[in-house]
């Protein structure tokens, strides 16, 4: 060896000797030769400890074979370039390591052993996974709508990416401003005591949604100086990343991992947690708005149906009692609904219950204890203020706080009261009452959101409620003030029969303001009238009265049938509303056997001879009353043979949805012709037969059978 | 006084202009839920002071209160007219008598030229 080699060989040995690469060599029986200290550093074994072994005990049993293959190419000359593997420590630990290794030749030229350059790899090898992991996950949260599965989904990929022992996600409940943990993995039972957190506590997890910034205590000494509040916690963590979920700019809640092991957080798994946790909160955001999007179309078609079935009844109690058992158990597990009553005080008008078994301890709490009428707050103050009340978290305290004795806290217990909200039924800003909503079994926190929902529920019942009470109000006038006007009786003129009929139109509808009436004059005439106001309600209801008292008058006067009639007209000149009126009025001398009449606007009167024949007396026709500037009223007349019928009544009966009036007048001739002799009988039968199809119409018949004198 | 037979609004108004003379064409149903639209509609034209003819052709369906909103909309009318079919309202009008006080046409065009030169 010359000096110049020794030196080249020094020189040689002190680059191997620095390398920050593990640096060794074995000979032809594989036995390790070489050993620098990086080598020492990577695998644990020292120099003196290493050297002599066998190059097997590196190698981790699943990766037994690797040898052969390595030697099998070594032995035949050539190199291996960077083979990614895994080596055995000392200590037992895996380590992934990059190697490569090329045969030392013998001065003879036979390759004697190889060298190996092993540099690790590790952590380039955490940075792949957590990459591919990152990706995995995102992938994972595209297709996940459900916030649990991207909680699950988060825990898995994160723990393991990096080494964590536990983790938890907490989310914010805006309403009671606490952080809920909605997912754990790893921790012992006491993580229970951080279920709720209140945002304001002095805790990792929230702090890091107070400030949107992630946080990574390194060391469990540090976190404990940090967190006073974890020093007497069982689970002493020793190092804890915490990363807040953030949405739209703003923290909505927050990813925690806990570590054993004091450690550092790397650069690299840094980003890995925070990319990982923006993804997540993405998912979760996604989530939420399909959720609030899906129940507010499910809210909407509720209240949609929900004012279908309020608005179906004109029965105060009805509305109400049907508002109660649809706010059950869509909105609350129990509901009551209270109206105002006398001196401030309220009065129970439904109670529901989602269990019917516990209906009547609803029913009993509400009819035993009504509400105090001085109290701040529930139904009466409600009431009083116009405003809703919302009870997100109802704690037992307040139920102590709230009974009036004993008996009453053992209703309120057993039925339960976690959460309630009370909402104003309010109609053209006037409060009618209160609807009461009570969370207790399904153990629901009632949000702003559900308020919401409660109190479109409750506008839409106070409307339903406020229309029955004023259409009982004004139904029941114009039903009273048209029977009134209407004869209770009809007089049985010498030579005649008669018989009349009135039928209001069908429940749920306005009245109209059909009338008839048949008097019998000093002369010995019998005078009759069936007529019609245009229009509905009260209004036409008055109309109608006003005109047949007039008329009545006109009538027994003896007034000729056009001389009555125009007059009519003329008197509803003077009328502040307009109107319009149509009529037939008749006039029969039984003496003369003679009919005088006039047919106002109004459809033909029906005569039917004694061979029983019908025909329709259209005469000369006359325009309706109250509608032309000088409208000509002309009568016609007929003699009429004993036994003959005359049929007076209103549009209602023969008029259908799209059919003519000739086929409606058509169907009464039919049902005349084959009616009963008597005027009872015939007015009957009309009735029966057509009016049962009508529209929904009030309806005047009257019959006038001539039997002579 | 019937409501439509389904109780709602299902009439369609249009107006157009002849000349001096106003259309009002009136399709659907004129009852009780819709006679207030045609009274409102008759009101704004009567203050137009130009002679009108309501076509009624495309209108399937009158009621007492339909009539009363047309009748009431015509008094103050220097010229009125009315057109229609063979249908309802025609028939209402004849039984009405109403069609002895109005002037009826079969035709919009023959109630123009009965209204004066277009």
């Amino acid at each position: 060896m010359t000096d110049n080699e020794h030196s080249s060989r020094g020189h040689f040995a002190a680059i191997v000797e620095s390398s920050d690469d593990a640096i060794l060599s074995w000979d032809r029986k594989t036995t390790i030769t070489t050993w620098n200290p990086a080598a020492e550093r990577l695998y644990g074994y020292r120099a003196a400890e290493a050297i002599g072994k066998p190059i097997s005990i590196l190698i981790p049993p699943h990766r037994a074979g690797e040898e052969q293959r390595i030697l099998e190419r070594v032995f035949s000359g050539e190199r291996v370039d960077h083979l990614e593997t895994e080596r055995v420590t000392m200590g037992g630990r895996t380590v992934d390591v990059s190697l490569t290794i090329a045969p030392i030749r013998e001065p003879d030229g036979e390759i004697g052993g190889a060298s190996v350059i092993a540099r690790d790899i590790t952590e380039r090898q955490r940075a792949r996974e957590r990459a591919e992991r990152l990706q995995q996950v995102t992938v994972e949260l595209a297709g996940a709508l459900r916030p649990e599965r991207t909680v699950e989904v988060l825990l898995e990929n994160a723990l393991p990416a990096l080494g964590a022992d536990a983790g938890a996600v907490g989310l914010v409940d805006a309403d009671s401003e606490q952080l809920e943990l909605v997912g754990s993995v790893g921790y012992s039972d006491s993580v229970a005591q951080f279920e709720r957190m209140p945002l304001d506590a002095d805790l990792p997890m929230t702090e890091a949604v107070r400030t949107g910034e992630a946080l990574w205590l390194a060391g469990g000494a540090e976190l404990r100086a940090r967190y006073p509040n974890l020093t007497d916690h069982p689970d002493r963590w020793a190092s804890l990343a915490i990363v807040p979920l953030v949405a739209g700019g703003a923290p909505f809640g927050a990813v925690a991992l806990s570590f054993r092991e004091t450690r550092e957080f790397l650069r690299d798994e840094r980003a890995f947690m925070l990319a990982t946790a923006a993804q997540a909160a993405h998912a979760l955001e996604r989530s939420r708005l399909f959720a609030s999007e899906r129940r507010r179309r499910e809210q909407l078609d509720f209240v949609v149906e929900a004012s279908e079935v309020l608005a179906s009844s004109l029965d105060v109690d009805e509305t109400l009692e049907r508002l109660a058992f649809l706010a059950v158990p869509r909105i609350g597990d129990w509901c009551a609904i209270d109206l105002a009553g006398d001196n401030g005080g309220t009065r129970n008008v439904a109670v529901a219950h989602a269990d019917p078994d516990r209906l009547a301890l609803a029913d009993e709490l509400r009819t035993r204890y009504p509400p105090d009428p001085s109290s701040p707050r529930g139904a009466p103050n409600v009431i009083r203020t116009g405003r809703p009340e919302l009870f997100s978290t109802i704690g037992d305290e307040l139920i102590v706080e709230a009974a009036v004795d004993g008996e009453h806290l053992r209703l309120i217990r057993e039925l339960g009261m976690a959460s309630a909200m009370v909402v104003p039924l309010t109609a053209r800003g006037r409060t009618l009452g209160a609807m009461t909503l009570v969370a207790a079994e399904s153990g629901h926190h009632y949000t702003r959101e559900d308020l919401e929902l409660a109190q479109e529920l409750a506008r839409h019942a106070a409307l339903a409620v406020d229309n029955a009470t004023l259409y009982g109000r004004e139904h029941e006038a114009a039903v009273t003030l048209q029977r009134a006007l209407l004869p209770a009786s009809l007089p049985s003129p010498k030579g005649t029969d008669v018989a009349a009929s009135y039928l209001p139109a069908g429940p749920g509808l306005e009245i109209g303001g059909d009338w008839y009436d048949l008097v019998e004059t000093d002369a010995g005439q019998v005078a009759v009238v069936v007529g019609d106001v245009a229009g509905r309600g009260l209004a036409a209801a008055t109309i109608m009265g006003r005109l047949r008292t007039a008329f009545r008058g006109y009538m027994l006067e003896g007034s000729r049938p056009a001389a009555a009639v125009e007059r009519l007209d003329a008197l509803m000149g003077d009328f502040d509303e307009a109107s319009m009126v149509t009529l037939v009025h008749l006039s029969l001398d039984p003496v003369k056997r003679r009919v005088e009449y006039v047919r106002a606007g109004h459809p033909p009167p029906l005569i039917r001879d004694p061979g029983g024949g019908v025909r329709e007396l259209n005469g000369e026709g006359s325009p309706p009353l109250g509608v032309l500037r000088d409208p000509i009223f002309r009568s016609s007349s007929l003699e009429l043979e004993p036994g003959s019928l005359l049929l007076l009544y209103t549009d209602g009966l023969i008029e259908r949805p799209a059919e003519s009036i000739a086929a409606g007048l058509a169907r009464l001739r039919g049902a005349l012709a084959d009616a009963p002799e008597s005027a009872e009988g015939c007015v009957q039968r009309v009735v029966e037969q057509l009016g049962a199809e009508a529209l929904p119409d009030d309806i005047a018949v009257v019959a006038l059978r001539f039997l002579g004198v | 006084v019937a409501v439509g037979s389904r109780g709602r609004d299902e009439l369609d108004l249009r107006e157009s202009t002849a000349g001096p003379a106003r259309i009002v064409s009136v399709a659907g149903e004129l009852d009780l839920a819709s006679s207030p639209r045609l009274s409102a509609l008759l009101d704004r034209l009567c203050s137009e002071r130009a002679a009108l003819v309501l076509d009624l052709t495309g209108c399937t369906f009158i009621d007492s209160t339909g009539l009363a909103a047309i009748l009431h909309g015509a008094r103050p009318l220097v010229s009125f007219s009315v057109v229609c079919g063979d249908g309802v309202p025609g028939e209402l009008l004849r039984m009405t008598a109403i069609d002895q006080t109005i002037p009826v046409y079969a035709a919009v065009d023959e109630a123009l030229t009965a209204t004066g030169p277009a």
